[in-house]
């Protein structure tokens, strides 16, 4: 047995458990969501394991079924899977605050489903991350997709809905966008394989329709990523849905389409079959424009899921700079920053769910004076406010500094700056944030007297939190870890 | 061009139903080039039997062709799974009246 | 109405500009139809070659979807669970009482809002039923040495539910699978498949392998390959006569297919 024999039960152990889940789930809610964490726990177990042996030994391959890579479906563990881990580790977070948080929210015949839901969404995420095959990513798109829009969907009836709906249209037109593409890529190459489409690629083929097979795949990955201009679809559909749902859409699905762009960038800079700097350049714009409008529309908006949905957008923009400026210290900071996000962005948003559910208010002006009431709460909202400014000592300082240098490496200063802009823009909303959880008197009587989170949904809470801080002090280490891989994938980089 | 056909209804047609015949008419489009890709003229279907001979089809387009009408089928009865539900609460499915509900 | 028609005039512009590049690319791609194209050369010679002697499937597409690439078709179940998850994740069943469904001619809604099933559709529907199961099953024996394999059998049998559940309503359906049974048929595809999967582990060969595939001595695995091959249901397409837990597991594959699409259609008539 070698490591390798474990990734395909990194995918199929959480499916498994989501049907396990369902048939057994029948029996009651507390069933589901106690077998969902055991399988969770499971699965990041064996997560471990692959995470060590690439650190040690560098990528490994799976060949399924036993047929050798072009012809057979491989999955391969390289240093950017490594990621399944946090991944995983996340999800182990969110179910327990799911527990209570579900109470009175969906009603319990339905609370099985939602359970399954997120496993099978959870176990489709890891395939994406260690599949190397350009078909098998776009099926595994589209578990994670249609699983997201169902979560959506589950918070209500008529604007979840509507929302989920919208969500739904314009994620299956991405996905058939890249369908196209993978058509294309076949049809020049005659394989889906990653690696042997980048040899085939490499070895010559006609760059127009190669070109736009690959502006096709972008196009369907940064709609997935919601970035700026495609973001339409991701503010309603993670602020309807249920704040684990917000979580795990902001923190961990809008990053699949990152992880594919990553693929997307290993596939053009190994063939070389491409000019990519024109790309990176309106990447890089792209990416600028994103932050500081992200952060502008999260600066304007007084529902707090609604905020963080806008700053999700505006983060994915720092990310996606942070690989187009293709400077080693920017791309490191970006897939780093991926991890980061994730883990900032799955702690406000349990904090916030964890605001809505004891008051029942998620306006700004509502909230205000909640601190008071719930300590842990908030302090966890302002552990996770600092992380994702920026601020020195927090988890999403490392990244942004990265990304911060990698623009002046590239001599591009002035998205430097851009970067700073957006950072203050940030900095600016949720200091208001804070402000009004800890300094406004209260409006509400409910507020005033809201009773703080069951333990269940706070220690998952604080854990992040605490996470959060933590990585601000290992800062190097996602970033040790990405750093062979980036600089691998990244073409000779000049002085 | 079945694929612009297909992104026109989805874009411009304002009733949700049509929106995803739009996108079904657009998945059809990307279907049939991927399964025209395999096409060899005058081959025979990628079965062996006595009855048939070289050359054969490529058998690879037609499998990824039928895992992605799968797809399809699932997106479009989630689709219209939630079309129904927005009818039921909004009485309405077209997207300008819609958007005077909420 | 100006903004109205210059919105539609801006759109035919974008779908325009979007579709000329995607038109050359088409234009662009290497000549199809051809032996030596890109396309065939690649990996599709391994395939149609050997394919026959190597998972010893007559349907080389079977023998792609099943064998070569099983992995996808896993996921591909697990599309089709997802599906069904969402159905059961919708939320419903309050809509009876305020009597919402008025949906003009909504033939989707008939069963659930207590609308008349005109009698012939339903003499019609009864009558043929039997026949329509016939075919389906006639097909599926068939289908590996057809073109398009079994797939279509498996549609016409989910299609054949889906009427019934309209026609005759949910209660006399669900007599005919059991309520209780439904979250493992809904789940056995999936299950089926990451149990093959194990099996070809445990039996020496790597994930969904076909023990007896790489030099390892063919064995009782086989049988649970064959299996996996059949319980698709749509798809049979090894050579050789059905086992009877093939069967049982092609009707599981269908229900769960066609618990999808009841739970489709059913989601809007309230019912639980």
């Amino acid at each position: 047995m070698t490591w390798g024999d474990a990734l395909p039960w990194l995918v199929a152990l959480p499916w498994t458990g989501a049907v396990a889940t369902l048939a057994l789930g029948a029996r009651g809610p507390r069933v589901a969501g106690g077998l969902a964490w055991i399988v969770l726990i499971a699965t990041t177990a064996l997560a471990v394991g692959p995470v060590l042996e690439v650190a040690r030994h560098g990528p490994f391959s799976y060949a399924l079924g036993g047929w050798p890579a072009p012809y057979g479906v491989e999955l391969r563990f390289d240093h950017f899977s490594a990621w399944v881990l946090p991944l995983a580790l996340l999800f182990v977070l969110i179910v327990p605050f799911s527990w209570r948080y579900l109470e009175g929210t969906i009603p319990h015949e339905r609370q099985a489903p939602f359970y399954a839901l997120l496993l099978l969404n959870a176990g489709a995420m890891i395939g994406f991350t260690i599949s190397a095959d350009l078909f098998n990513l776009f099926v595994f798109m589209e578990v994670v997709s249609l699983s997201s829009y169902a979560l959506v969907a589950i918070a209500g009836r008529g604007l979840a809905a509507w929302a989920a709906l919208k969500y739904l249209l314009i994620g299956a037109v991405a996905s058939m966008l890249m369908l196209l593409g993978v058509t294309f890529v076949f049809v020049l190459t005659g394989s889906v394989n990653l690696a042997d489409v980048t040899a085939r690629l490499a070895a010559g083929v006609d760059p127009v329709p190669a070109a736009t097979a690959i502006a096709l795949l972008a196009t369907s990955f940064l709609v997935k990523a919601a970035l700026f201009p495609l973001h339409v679809w991701l503010p309603d559909a993670h602020a309807i849905a249920p704040s684990p749902v917000s979580a795990v859409l902001s923190g961990m699905v809008v990053k699949i389409g990152i992880v594919g762009l990553i693929r997307l960038y290993q596939l053009a800079y190994g063939s070389a079959a491409f000019e990519m700097a024109g790309v990176n350049m309106l990447l890089v714009w792209v990416g600028a424009i994103a932050i500081v409008m992200g952060a502008f529309l999260a600066m304007v908006q007084n529902d707090i899921k609604l905020m963080l949905a806008y700053s999700t957008i505006s983060n994915v923009g720092y990310i996606v700079m942070g690989l187009a400026l293709a400077s080693p210290y920017a791309a490191i900071g970006g897939v780093a920053h991926v991890f980061n996000h994730a883990l900032i962005k799955v702690t406000l948003f349990l904090a916030a769910g964890a605001l809505i559910h004891a008051t029942g208010f998620r306006t700004l002006t509502d909230l205000s004076g909640v601190a008071r009431a719930m300590p842990y709460t908030a302090a966890t909202m302002a552990i996770g406010a600092i992380s994702i400014v920026g601020l020195p000592p927090t988890a999403g300082f490392v990244c942004k500094w990265y990304i911060a240098l990698g623009a002046f490496q590239a001599r591009q200063a002035g998205f430097g700056f851009a970067l700073v802009f957006g950072a203050l823009l940030i900095f600016v909303y949720y200091v208001r944030m804070l402000n009004a959880l800890y300094f406004k008197p209260a409006l509400h009587d409910a507020v005033r007297n809201a009773t703080e989170v069951p333990w269940s949904m706070r220690a998952p809470m604080l854990l992040a939190a605490l996470a959060c801080l933590v990585m601000g002090v290992l800062g190097g280490v996602p970033l040790s870890f990405v750093e062979p891989a980036v600089l691998d994938m990244l073409p000779a980089w000049g002085p | 061009m079945l694929f612009s056909v297909g992104l026109y209804m989805i874009i411009a047609k304002s009733n949700l139903i049509k929106k995803v015949l739009g996108l079904n008419v657009m998945q059809t489009a990307v279907f049939a080039l991927l399964v025209t890709s395999g096409m060899i003229d005058g081959a025979d279907p990628p079965i062996r039997t006595a009855a048939t001979s070289a050359p054969f089809a490529n058998p690879l387009p037609q499998a990824m062709v039928l895992t992605g009408i799968v797809v399809a089928v699932a997106l479009t009865a989630v689709a219209l799974a939630l079309i129904v539900q927005i009818h039921a609460d909004y009485g309405t499915i077209e997207v300008d009246e819609l958007k005077e509900a909420p | 109405m100006r903004s109205v028609s210059f919105r539609s005039f801006a759109l035919i512009v974008v779908v325009v500009l979007i579709s000329v590049p995607l038109v050359v690319t088409v234009a662009s791609l290497p000549a199809h139809g051809t032996s030596d194209a890109p396309a065939h050369e690649a990996v599709a010679s391994r395939y149609v070659e050997h394919g026959a002697e190597e998972t010893g499937m007559t349907n080389l597409v079977t023998a792609v979807l099943l064998d070569y690439r099983g992995f996808d078709t896993f996921v591909e179940v697990v599309v089709m669970f997802a599906a069904l998850m969402a159905m059961l994740a919708l939320p419903r069943g309050d809509l009876d009482q305020d009597g919402t469904p008025e949906t003009g001619g909504d033939a989707l809604t008939a069963e659930g809002s207590g609308v008349e099933v005109s009698p012939v559709v339903f003499y019609v529907v009864r009558t043929l039923a039997p026949f329509i199961a016939l075919f389906a099953i006639a097909m599926l024996y068939r289908g590996h040495v057809s073109p398009g394999g079994g797939f279509q059998s498996a549609a016409v049998l989910a299609a054949l539910f889906v009427v019934l559940t309209l026609v005759l309503g949910r209660a006399r359906t669900e007599r005919l699978l059991g309520a209780r049974a439904q979250p493992w048929l809904e789940g056995a595809a999936p299950l089926a498949f990451a149990l093959v999967g194990g099996a070809g582990m445990l039996l020496g060969g790597a994930f969904l392998s076909r023990p007896g595939h790489g030099g390892r001595s063919p064995g009782a695995g086989d049988d649970g390959v064959r299996a996996g091959g059949r319980h698709r249901g749509r798809r049979r397409g090894d050579p050789g006569p059905p086992v009877p837990d093939g069967g049982a597991l092609t009707c599981c594959s269908s229900a769960s297919t066609w618990t999808t699409w009841r739970s489709a259609c059913c989601s809007p008539s309230g019912c639980t």
